[in-house]
């Protein structure tokens, strides 16, 4: 089953930079990809995505970065809220972000796990696909 | 004697005359050649030629075990005598791959050490990668015999992932045999512009 909810405050503008800073970045030669590797952190306004590893994706005619795909342990904190995963794809253009593979995302609050997470920055809305679960503390604030 | 004859005897004797006078003067009028040309070389520049023995146009190409050229060349180069050591001036690389690719290296200088199967690029050094990743650093050290080098410093570098720095860079093959990789290590910072995406 599916559950939307609001995710972070602010609507995400894609056009932003995007920094990147980690230990090393390693680029193939032959097939020209290249790889963060090393407490990986990217920034684009204010969202903060970290992990391991981050292999970069360019689009078809290599005019630009299409996506990144962050594997091993993958933060993704879009203020307030924050997601964890075991690995996400951030697409840059469309401010998309497909997280999969136990997903926790922790809303003030209240936490909800899944198997997959769509977040859209731009809308500011997130989906919670397969096995969804809701925690939701009450009574204490 | 009529006039007639008179002009032609006046004439017998003025027109041989006005002709070795002409004659005279043509030798006075050539042009004048230049006699103490100066050599293009000064003194110095001689004795420094002649003392380290130094190369125009020097090239060095060589194939590594894996059939990947190294190619090297230099718009001069002294020959190191024993207390210095070879260096070339203009320095340029030329790295071509097994899949094609082509590494491209320039600097100011440089300096070969056959016997050391090295060869050192130094100031402004610039790197082109076979995406055309342009990174710039200070000095690289590679190696001629395989494709592999490094820079002790930092390095800049831009290209369609961005503008970045990192503190050092490597580049060779890591599993043998396997496909050259580019390594930035002791951090790298990258900064992406995404094109204007129409919204």
């Amino acid at each position: 089953q599916e559950t939307q909810v609001a995710f972070g405050a602010v609507k995400a503008d894609p056009s932003l930079p995007v920094e990147v800073t980690s230990e090393k970045l390693n680029v193939n030669q032959e097939d020209g990809s290249a790889e963060f590797l090393g407490n990986v952190i990217v920034i684009q306004g204010e969202m903060r995505l970290t992990a391991e590893r981050v292999l970069v994706i360019y689009n078809e005619d290599r005019s630009g970065i299409e996506r990144m795909e962050a594997t091993e342990d993958v933060v993704l904190i879009s203020p307030p809220d924050a997601a964890e995963g075991d690995w996400a794809e951030y697409t840059i253009d469309s401010g998309v972000i497909v997280m999969k593979g136990n997903v926790l995302l922790t809303q003030g609050p209240s936490t909800i796990t899944g198997d997959q997470m769509d977040a859209d920055l731009t809308a500011g809305t997130a989906t919670m696909i397969g096995n969804v679960k809701t925690i939701l503390q009450q009574g204490q604030n | 004697m009529d006039g007639h004859s008179r002009m032609v005897q006046f004439f017998k004797v003025v027109l041989p005359l006005v002709a070795i006078l002409m004659l005279s003067t043509v030798f006075l009028l050539s042009r004048s050649i230049e006699t103490n040309v100066t050599v293009p070389f000064t003194q110095q520049d001689i004795d420094k030629r002649l003392a380290d023995q130094v190369v125009t146009q020097p090239n060095y190409r060589g194939t590594t075990r894996k059939g990947e050229e190294v190619q090297i060349e230099a718009i001069r180069a002294s020959q190191g005598t024993e207390g210095a050591i070879p260096t070339a001036a203009e320095f340029r690389g030329r790295l071509g791959l097994s899949d094609g690719g082509v590494i491209t290296l320039d600097s100011n200088s440089g300096l070969i050490r056959p016997d050391k199967n090295t060869a050192t690029f130094v100031g402004d050094v610039v790197i082109t990668s076979t995406d055309g990743t342009e990174i710039t650093t200070d000095l690289l050290n590679t190696s001629l015999d395989e494709i592999r080098g490094d820079t002790p410093g930092q390095v800049n570098g831009t290209g369609i992932i961005g503008n970045f720095t990192a503190g050092r860079m490597t580049f060779g093959t890591e599993k043998k045999d396997g496909p050259v990789h580019i390594i930035f290590t002791d951090g790298v910072k990258l900064v992406y512009e995404p094109e204007k995406t129409e919204r």
